[in-house]
């Protein structure tokens, strides 16, 4: 198994300046590495900065320190440093992301929206649509609802729509917080299909996840997130530690 | 990752309006909060605006009323002319000219052929007397099409792929809805396929379903055609959905550039931080 992300000591502090430049910590010194066809599953208890970690390295959040070493196809890159522009490049070919809760577009249907990402590849529209039904069909979407806006869609549905637009780019790297916080048993078992589809074809998984069962059947590994309290001084601390799995 | 050039390069772009003097630039800006130039009372729209702009990207520009968002899409389109500045765009002589310093023919030849431009008032983008389809027209001629058949041909299909009903092209645009008028306009700016379109504040003063309706036409086009555009909006919800970047203005100055979610998810500088609170 190839190492393709190497995460080192990525720190994200705020500093929120309408609160007078009040400084609050997202994540702290996290380290870890990540292999193709691995699922590294990310727990902790709310708030410890588990969605910080993946927005760091899918860069809607600016980090304050670290690196996130990237195996892309064109070759190492520091995904904290590179040009934005790259970035972007980035996402539409090799990084998905899932994302706690979906943002919808008004007004686009839910078929578009998943096939979106691949147009955006340049796939062929029928081909497009095809396989964005494809996907919605296996995760219980039923048929009637595609041509709706997501932003009609029970919270369940609209977290399908949100990993089928994901995953049907099949990227190399896939970035999932909480993907099925508010699924019913037999649409978390489509969910967890799919992951797995996806890592036998060598797509490295980061899955951020309350969910203890959910990560026992994807995950090869697992990182705790921990804050420490420390009593003398009233500060908290963070800390992350690593658990084998399978 | 492969290099490749920006479209359009610009540089330390200055607009400002009145005689101005040495000190316009040091007592304007975001730390002051104006940009009137308290010594000799120019307004310093915009000044040391830099930044690269690539094919096939979306430029959002936010920022409050004021802040020099259309100023700067303004020289750019030669509508008004810079006072200080380079910008090379990389249709016009391989991006190896500034653009802003050259001849009054070269820079219609650029407007007419290379740029499209959608104003916020469309009574600045048409003439809302002539039929829509003369408003394209004069694109087109502009640009030396003057083939009376090829122009009605062009000028349907343009109508058609803004979703503008042919039946209403040789209607005035004077009695179009406001979102109508904005697909005229759409239509017309990209009458000539130009590789770089500059969009002023396209969805305000329209009701919110028409907006949508719009958006979702720019964004329809944009991936067909694979374009590139600079986007203005105080509507940040306008830039969440249509854009790749962001620059954000205060005062006449860019104060932050930024993927356009992590703009959003986390500004940097103070007044980003402001503005996306106070419109969440
Ligand atoms: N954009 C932001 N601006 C300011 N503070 C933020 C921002 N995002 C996160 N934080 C802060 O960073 C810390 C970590 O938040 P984060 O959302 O990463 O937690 P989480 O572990 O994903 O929580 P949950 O499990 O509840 O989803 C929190 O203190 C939070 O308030
Ligand atoms: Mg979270
Ligand atoms: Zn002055």
């Amino acid at each position: 198994m190839a190492e393709i992300l190497r995460v080192l000591g990525l720190t994200k502090i705020f500093k929120l300046h309408l609160l007078g430049g009040k400084e609050v910590i997202g994540c702290k010194d996290i380290s870890f590495t990540l292999g193709t066809g691995e699922v590294l599953g990310i727990q902790g208890p709310s708030g410890v900065g588990k969605s910080t970690v993946l927005k760091c390295i899918y860069r809607s959040y600016v980090a304050s320190a670290g690196q996130a070493f990237y195996r892309s196809i064109n070759g190492v890159v520091d995904l904290l440093q590179v040009p934005e522009r790259d970035i972007l490049e980035l996402r539409r070919q090799e990084i998905g992301y899932v994302s706690q809760f979906l943002r919808v577009v008004p007004r686009v249907s839910a078929l578009q929206v998943v096939a979106e990402s691949i147009l955006l590849q340049g796939r062929e529209e029928s081909s497009a649509l095809r396989e964005a039904g494809r996907l919605l069909m296996y995760l219980g979407i039923p048929k009637e609802l595609w041509d709706a806006s997501p932003a009609t869609y029970s919270g369940g549905q609209q977290q399908r729509v949100n990993v089928a637009r994901a995953i049907i780019t099949c990227p190399r790297l896939l970035l999932l917080d909480e993907p099925t916080a508010s699924l019913d048993e037999q649409a978390k078992q489509r969910v967890h299909e799919l992951i797995l589809e996806l890592k036998q074809k060598g797509t490295a998984v980061l899955m951020v996840s309350h969910d203890r069962a959910s990560l026992e059947q994807v995950a090869d590994r697992i990182l705790f997130l921990d804050c420490v309290g420390d009593n003398q001084t009233g500060e908290v601390t963070r800390r992350a530690f690593e658990v084998a799995h399978h | 990752m492969p290099k490749e050039e920006p479209l359009l390069r610009v540089r330390r772009l200055a607009r400002i309006f009145g005689s101005g003097c040495s000190k316009c630039t040091s007592c304007t800006g975001p730390l002051t909060g104006t940009n009137i130039c308290s010594y000799c009372h120019s307004i310093v729209a915009c000044a040391g605006v830099s930044f690269d702009l690539y094919a096939g990207e979306i430029l959002g520009v936010v920022g409050e009323s004021g802040s020099g968002k259309s100023t700067l899409v303004q020289c750019l389109y030669f509508d008004s002319p810079a006072t200080a500045g380079e910008a090379y765009f990389k249709a016009y002589k391989d991006g190896q000219a500034n653009m802003l310093a050259c001849s009054v023919q070269e820079k219609r030849y650029i407007r007419h052929h290379l740029m499209g431009m959608v104003y916020q008032n469309p009574q600045q983008g048409l003439k809302l007397d002539f039929t829509a389809g003369g408003n394209i027209a004069e694109k087109l001629l502009a640009a030396g099409i003057y083939h009376v058949g090829q122009i009605r041909r062009r000028a349907a299909e343009l109508l058609q792929c803004t979703e503008v009903p042919l039946e209403r092209m040789d209607h005035l645009p004077r009695f179009f809805s406001g979102g109508m008028q904005q697909r005229v306009q759409i239509a017309k700016a990209l009458a000539n396929n130009p590789p770089l379109v500059f969009l002023d504040e396209v969805t305000t003063g329209l009701d919110v379903s028409v907006q949508a309706r719009v958006l979702d036409l720019i964004k329809k086009l944009q991936r067909k055609l694979g374009l590139t555009m600079i986007v203005i909006s105080h509507d940040l919800g306008v830039i969440r959905l249509l854009t790749n970047r962001v620059l954000v203005m205060k005062s006449g100055r860019v104060v932050e550039t930024g993927l356009t979610d992590q703009i959003l998810e986390d500004p940097q500088h103070p007044y980003t931080q402001l503005l996306v609170s106070s419109m969440l």
